[in-house]
């Protein structure tokens, strides 16, 4: 077999990103009708009440919140692979940590959505967030679950830019090769 | 069991919303507008005394009759607990008030206390040391639940003693 040059490689990697098949609509399809069904879901879960999801007195948390944990589990492997693999100056890493990352964002992503779908009332989530409202009422800052709400958004912020710094090389080949 | 309106109540810290809150009075207060349903307090609790909207309450007609004018209807996604009947509460202070003098001992009846009909429960000032509620309380018959939680419940449990069965030791 011949080496391929670079140009080559960089050619092989950047197809999936300048020709889109038949098999990713059909893809992207069936996918999407799981997130509408979700949605429906949720939907029918915010108008009936949680009760739909099989919690009952004296359980009050179940389903959602073993979901989130589980997903915040999965997004701290993604962050311990790719800084390990960082401070230990692995040279092959550069494919690795970048799907690391990738895991990280999305499930942290994913996991994020679970206390939004948990919570009684999730129209009014936003009292989370300290803002000066015309009241005068902020979050209890003595609550574990405010701090909950904070950790995982600085979480998001910092590993979409652990993410989004190192893409931008990336990026810049994509530009190259863009015609359109 | 009723709510044991902790002073030092687990419920109320962990509220994001400050739902569950501590009034001026001592009484843990649920604020029902402010709940947002994270159902933390219920977990909180070492009595299990909250109690979530799990459903949308529906009253068939004419049971919609029933609904206490005086007690607002708490919406599907929100957790509810024993008030000390609240409104009754606030009745009483603001019918004193009017009439400039202060709250008399036995003038606020909760619902729980009005209705039984052996006499089983009082309701009082409890800082009041003259109160009928707070001499009750004092006497070595009392027991508070969970008192080794450090929970510091305000209700008082009395227990049967001796003398009542009639040993007399």
């Amino acid at each position: 077999m011949m080496a391929r040059t670079p140009e080559q490689i960089n050619d092989d990697l950047l197809r999936p990103v300048f020709h889109t098949s038949g098999r990713f609509f059909v893809a992207v399809a069936v996918l999407g009708a799981f997130v509408l069904a979700a949605f429906g879901a949720w939907g029918y879960q915010m108008y009936a009440g949680i009760g739909v999801s099989g919690l009952r007195w004296p359980v009050y948390w179940g389903f959602y919140i073993t979901n989130f944990v589980f997903w915040i589990g999965l997004s701290h492997a993604g962050t311990l692979i790719s800084a390990i693999l960082r401070l230990a100056n692995a040279t092959w890493r550069r494919p690795v940590t970048r799907c690391a990352e990738v895991i990280t964002v999305f499930a942290l992503s994913i996991g994020g959505m679970f206390p939004l779908v948990h919570l009684g009332r999730p129209w009014l989530a936003f009292w989370l967030i300290p803002y000066p409202s015309e009241r005068g009422i902020w979050p209890n800052f003595r609550s574990p679950l405010v701090w909950d709400f904070f950790a995982i958004n600085t979480y998001l912020i910092g590993s979409v830019a652990f993410l989004t710094l190192p893409i931008v090389p990336d990026w810049a080949t994509v530009r190259d090769k863009a015609t359109g | 069991m009723l709510c044991q309106q902790c002073d030092a109540a687990p419920c109320e810290p962990v509220c994001p919303t400050y739902a569950s809150y501590h009034n001026s009075e001592g009484l843990n207060g649920q604020v029902y507008n402010r709940c947002i349903g994270t159902r933390y307090c219920a977990n909180a609790c070492p009595y299990n005394v909250r109690f979530f909207n799990f459903f949308n309450p529906v009253w068939d007609k004419p049971l919609h009759l029933q609904l206490n004018p005086e007690v607002s209807v708490r919406p599907v996604g929100v957790m509810e607990k024993c008030t000390f009947c609240l409104p009754r509460i606030k009745a009483a202070e603001i019918q004193a008030k009017a009439e400039n003098r202060a709250v008399q001992d036995g003038e606020i009846t909760p619902a729980c206390v009005q209705s039984c009909p052996a006499n089983a429960m009082a309701f009082g000032d409890l800082n009041d040391p003259s109160s009928g509620v707070a001499r009750l309380a004092e006497s070595n018959r009392g027991t508070k639940l969970l008192e080794e939680l450090g929970t510091l419940p305000k209700v008082v449990y009395l227990q049967r003693d001796a003398w009542h069965d009639g040993k007399n030791t």
